[in-house]
């Protein structure tokens, strides 16, 4: 492990500050009435009495932000899954050993969603610039010039937070898969089913769930005009054209700006999405503290086989509310 | 033959060997009116197979006959196939390579190699346009304008 990087802050206002962006954290802090300011500085030292209130934020937001979503749903329509077994089961401490299955350490539950979190361990690749400092003043003075550049890399062990969400409502269980905030070995996918084939000895009754494919919610989120700003799109048009458009996020919609609608004029109006990003902002959604942003990105191959995207992206940093509120949404599609 | 007159005929002759009502030509009929105002450089089979099941016709019973129509009888069409990788790249697939990939060998596409199964389920069907359908979208616009 190279600890240079990867220590643990073990003091609170430092990790606040190094896992939620200075901005969210104050949506949050307002939400919550508690006072903002204008840098990390200010605000933690207006919120010292604050502890609890920002452990809970930042368990929570290590969580449910960046993360690969997949979803299974029964293979007989209005099955509900029993997740009496996990209810019952003892959490781990947090700051456990190493360990290469999933244990489950905190539970979050609302009135739809109950979601359990799960710990585990994998290996991850780092890549770590030296500096000068670094070096022994022996070994600064054999092998250093100024424009030295030496690149480390190495396999560092990463704990993953990977968690369930079970929505009681629509019958739809979520994996939420943490692979966005390293580079690791494995991709989402594998990590997706080593996972699922763990809670297989917990929950039974998973094995005659299917995961869900997300297409159908791509072309429904796009053309309904009022679900959150389109931030991106990819998109084949019948004049053969492939395009990709992006916009900065939260600010304008894609489906309203000229580029765009003139552009879809032009051809007749004929265009068939395979990859969309959309933002939900606060100010129009009230449930919400924090804008939400939740992309889903398939490729060409989805429009031929007129399917085959299985995983979503939730790209914003969030609380559990927030997780559900696109959890909720993007169940509305599929 | 101006390309007019040769579009002229090319509907005369489609009219004798089709008739006026069947699935085929009304297919044919959306494909003129969808596809007539631009010159599209291909048609992905997805797309005509959208339109067949948006005129409530069963697309299984008549994609064989729609397709040797189309591509093989009159030739409006020729049929490719393409490999789409994971970065939305085309790669062109001959007949010989398909047959290959049919019988259970791998494929290699620069430097990648695709076993039987994997480039089964990326390669797609396309239906490029000939000369002779823009021959008969001219023709088209003719008969229908007047």
């Amino acid at each position: 492990m190279n600890a240079m990087v990867n220590e643990v802050s073990t003091d609170l206002s430092d990790a606040v500050s190094k896992h939620i962006p200075f901005h969210i954290a104050c949506d949050f802090l307002k939400a919550a009435q508690k006072p903002v300011g204008r840098s990390w500085k200010d605000v933690l030292a207006r919120n010292m009495n604050a502890a609890d209130f920002l452990t809970d934020l930042l368990t929570e937001v290590i969580c449910f932000s960046r993360k690969s979503v997949f979803a299974y749903e029964a293979k007989n329509k209005g099955a509900t899954l029993d997740l009496s077994r996990l209810a019952s089961m003892a959490y781990v401490p947090t700051p456990i050993t190493q360990s290469k299955n999933h244990k489950l350490f905190n539970k979050n539950e609302n009135a739809r969603f109950s979601a359990y979190n799960f710990l585990c361990t994998k290996r991850a690749n780092e890549t770590y610039i030296l500096k000068e400092s670094d070096l022994t003043p022996d070994a600064r003075t054999k092998h250093w010039t100024p424009d030295s550049v030496i690149k480390l890399n190495s396999r560092i062990v990463v704990t993953l937070i990977n968690s369930i969400v079970y929505d009681s409502e629509n019958k739809l269980l979520f994996v939420l898969v943490d692979d966005l905030r390293y580079s690791l070995e494995e991709n989402s996918f594998d990590i997706q089913a080593q996972f699922c084939a763990e809670l297989i000895a917990l929950i039974p009754d998973l094995t005659q769930w299917r995961l869900l494919d997300f297409f159908p919610s791509i072309n429904g989120i796009y053309s309904k005009q009022t679900e959150g700003l389109v931030h991106r799109l990819g998109f084949e048009c019948i004049t053969g054209v492939t395009r990709d458009e992006r916009l900065k996020p939260g600010q304008l919609d894609l489906r309203e700006e000229k580029y765009h609608t003139e552009g879809k004029a032009a051809i007749g109006g004929d265009i068939q999405p395979f990859k969309v990003g959309v933002t939900w902002q606060k100010d129009k959604f009230t449930t919400l503290k924090s804008e939400v942003e939740l992309e889903i990105n398939g490729n060409r191959q989805a429009l031929h086989k007129q399917g085959g995207v299985f995983k979503a992206t939730l790209t914003s940093v969030g609380t559990f509310g927030e997780a559900c509120f696109a959890m909720q949404r993007l169940g509305l599609y599929v | 033959m101006s390309d007019l007159e040769r579009g002229l005929v090319l509907i005369r002759r489609i009219g004798k060997v089709i008739d006026q009502d069947s699935d085929i030509a009304l297919v044919l009929r959306a494909l003129l009116d969808k596809y007539g105002p631009h010159l599209v450089p291909q048609i992905p089979a997805y797309e005509l197979e959208r339109l067949v099941k948006s005129m409530g016709i069963d697309v299984k019973t008549t994609w064989k006959k729609l397709i040797d129509f189309l591509c093989f009888d009159i030739e409006l069409f020729s049929l490719e196939f393409r490999l789409i990788d994971e970065l939305d790249n085309e790669h062109y697939i001959s007949y010989e390579e398909l047959q290959h990939i049919l019988a259970g060998r791998h494929l290699v596409i620069d430097t990648r190699t695709y076993s039987a199964t994997a480039a089964k389920g990326q390669i797609f069907p396309f239906l490029v346009p000939t000369k002779k359908w823009k021959w008969l979208v001219i023709g088209y616009k003719k008969v229908v304008n007047a």
